[in-house]
């Protein structure tokens, strides 16, 4: 019923502006609900990460093809990656770190007004549930860098926050110390207090935005009247040759 | 006797001749000064939606955030300044509203910035030559230059020539997020004289210039 009115209202829009031309893009973007979203992954503030990444999500209704690629992360570890929904749809400033075991760094609990709740586990196997899911270490990608591409089905709420463009990828664990390893040097983890909080505090963050659909009309044609001018040139040669033949006919009669 | 009327005749037959010829010549110079079809890009840029790119993504810190004021490529003449642009109702970009300007996609990263930047502009108006009229005469290995809102300038090279048909435009290969600081301009290309419309896109990437 929702979905009805909003693809009448889109058509309607779509016809008042004249874009009726692109029947195919149009009937996909909004029939099937498929959206495309796009997010660059950077380094959270205070992370001591200097890591980055990318990541794309094709949605058509509640199936999520989601692909991650993330380098410069701790090696040999395992790096839990979220959807987060339903906060500001944002990366957490630096401003938002706290004092954790005496150092000022961004837990995952710090960032939660900005990146908001986990929608989904973004994990290699199994369940993506954000409950059950969320730390399954052992079911989540490994190393410094990764290739992450999986289909999954979000629930309703996920779906729908991706479509408003306010959902997060955060893939967490860090090395704050730099020795290599997940310890305590940030004390526990606020999630489970049997991590380290190295091993879940959030490293590279992005927000999730629509991608543009479909080729561009960049061109109106007004240089390639070459057609229709070379016809005329060629009229008007002939036509110029006629005229002056007449008109030297004319003034050599005269003489 | 007089030979009045068939003179008279005559004069008018001159005159019209005389018309028609100026007539004939100024069309003959209207075809020789009249806009130009853009060049094209090089035979290698045409592309099947199964080909793959295969250039290694490498690491880049890149500039950081800035919005563009204007790009410059001087080997095609190109100094166009950029206003900002956004998706349009079928989910495309938009294009410019001036045709003499280039349009930076707003969703994209700015010039310089690790990620995908996206411009795109006209080829031509109905006039005649808009802002991206000579992209077709880029070539591998040319430099561009995007200026800055913050004064700074990104240095890019161009890496990339891509000739896509509309229908079948690889909306995720071309718009998807880069981990180097890419630059994307796109514009139409391949004119149907049939259908008297632009039947693909021409796409160029570049990549910032280490400096």
């Amino acid at each position: 019923m929702k979905k009805k009115t909003v693809t009448s209202v889109a058509a309607l829009a779509a016809i008042a502006s004249g874009l009726v031309l692109a029947p195919t893009a149009f009937a996909g973007g909004a029939s099937h609900g498929d959206a495309e979203l796009h997010a660059m992954l950077s380094p959270v503030p205070t992370s001591k990460v200097t890591g980055s990444g990318t990541a794309m999500v094709h949605l058509k209704g509640n199936q999520a093809t989601v692909t991650i690629k993330a380098q410069g992360l701790l090696a040999g570890a395992p790096h839990a990656q979220h959807f987060h929904i339903a906060g500001k749809g944002q990366c957490p400033p630096a401003s938002a770190a706290k004092m954790h075991n005496g150092h000022l760094s961004l837990n995952t609990t710090d960032g939660l007004p900005f990146y908001g709740k986990i929608g989904a586990s973004l994990t290699t196997s199994g369940d993506t549930g954000a409950d059950h899911s969320a730390l399954a270490v052992e079911r989540f990608p490994m190393g410094a860098s990764y290739t992450y591409q999986r289909t999954i089905t979000v629930d309703d709420e996920t779906a729908k926050e991706l479509r408003a463009e306010n959902a997060v990828v955060v893939v967490h664990g860090i090395d704050f110390n730099g020795n290599g390893k997940y310890d305590n040097v940030l004390g526990a983890s606020d999630l489970d207090p049997k991590l380290p909080a190295e091993a879940t505090d959030p490293a590279l963050c992005g927000p999730l935005k629509m991608a543009p659909a479909g080729a561009v009309a960049g061109g109106m044609g007004g240089t390639q009247n070459g057609d229709t001018i070379a016809l005329s040139a060629a009229g008007g040669l002939l036509a110029a040759a006629g005229g002056a033949l007449y008109l030297r006919r004319r003034s050599s009669r005269q003489s | 006797m007089t030979g009045f009327r068939p003179r008279g005749r005559r004069s008018v037959y001159t005159a019209a001749a005389t018309a028609f010829t100026t007539g004939a010549l100024a069309l003959l110079a209207t075809a020789m000064t009249a806009p130009q079809p853009p060049p094209t890009p090089p035979a290698s840029a045409r592309t099947a939606p199964t080909a793959h790119s295969t250039v290694p993504q490498l690491p880049s810190a890149g500039l950081p955030r800035s919005e563009p004021a204007v790009i410059s490529i001087p080997k095609i003449g190109l100094h166009t300044p950029v206003e900002k642009v956004a998706r349009a109702g079928d989910g495309s970009i938009a294009l410019p509203k001036d045709p003499d300007h280039a349009g930076w996609y707003t969703g994209s990263v700015t010039p310089g910035e690790r990620g995908n930047a996206i411009t795109v502009g006209h080829v031509d108006s109905e006039k005649g030559p808009a802002a991206f009229y000579g992209l077709g005469a880029l070539r591998k290995g040319f430099p561009l230059t995007v200026t800055r809102h913050d004064g700074s300038t990104a240095r890019f090279t161009v890496t990339g020539i891509e000739v896509w048909a509309k229908n079948a435009f690889p909306s995720q290969r071309v718009y998807g997020p880069t981990n180097t600081a890419t630059l994307t301009l796109i514009t139409c290309t391949g004119w149907d004289s049939t259908r008297r419309t632009y039947r693909s896109n021409l796409v160029i990437t570049a990549q910032l210039t280490p400096s």
